[in-house]
């Protein structure tokens, strides 16, 4: 696997990591960095890093900051 | 000291350039924006609605396209970024307060208070979750409980 495939694969699994539940005591340090404006901002930076390599990294990034600030829990429903 | 070597041409080197900032302009840009987008709790509410309300929204967005355009990426992200911001904290604020009040919230009708309520010069609306909801314990067996010394 390429670079640029390792990126993609560790945004993809942060996505759906980030889509679980934080209400679980193992994503509680996430939960709370969430709310850190200095965290939003370093999140920010890497989005619009991201987006120099490719716009779809960016995105990806942009998708993955969101579901971790605003707690959007896809998965959250699945047992695991 | 040995004098600089002479440039091809015999030019002399301008000294008295104009300042470069040791970062690029759009990237100093880039993160005023993506600044404001992380402290998005602190921009004023009226500021805040402007970018959230539909043309608000929409006009932001062909913003970051057109910035898009313009072949800078970062900063149409940046400019995402700070919209998502705007936008999760006011759906976060506007989510605070009595939740489900049609069948929880017991509203204050008389105006007699309390005493705490005097002392601390509260004035309440209403009473959110007037009535709780306990459930047996499941999944728990006696001998479970018994076995760590718990009576």
């Amino acid at each position: 696997m390429d670079y640029e495939g390792i990126v993609g694969a560790i945004l993809v699994a942060l996505l759906l990591f980030f889509s679980l539940d934080f209400d679980k005591p193992y994503a509680a340090w996430f939960h709370d960095m969430a709310r850190q404006p200095f965290a939003r901002f370093l999140s920010g930076l890497a989005v619009a890093y991201a987006s120099t390599y490719n716009a779809t990294y960016g995105m990806l990034a942009l998708i993955v900051v969101f579901f971790w600030i605003a707690d959007v829990h896809l998965l959250s429903s699945v047992k695991l | 000291m040995m004098p600089p070597a002479p440039t091809p041409g015999g030019a002399q080197p301008n000294y008295l350039s104009i300042y470069q900032p040791p970062i690029a302009v759009h990237w100093m840009l880039t993160g005023l924006i993506v600044f404001a987008g992380a402290v998005a709790n602190r921009i004023p509410q009226n500021i805040r609605t402007l970018f959230t309300s539909p043309i608000g929204f929409f006009l932001t967005g062909v913003t970051a396209i057109a910035v898009f355009q313009t072949g800078f990426i970062p900063a149409a992200f940046a400019i995402l970024f700070f919209l998502l911001m705007n936008w999760q904290t006011e759906m976060s604020i506007k989510s605070e307060g009595f939740i489900n009040a049609s069948n929880t919230v017991d509203w204050v009708t008389n105006s007699k208070r309390w005493y705490v309520e005097k002392v601390l010069r509260e004035q309440p609306i209403a009473i959110q979750e007037k009535d709780v909801s306990t459930y047996p314990v499941q999944g728990a067996s006696a001998q479970s409980g018994t076995s760590n010394g718990n009576t």
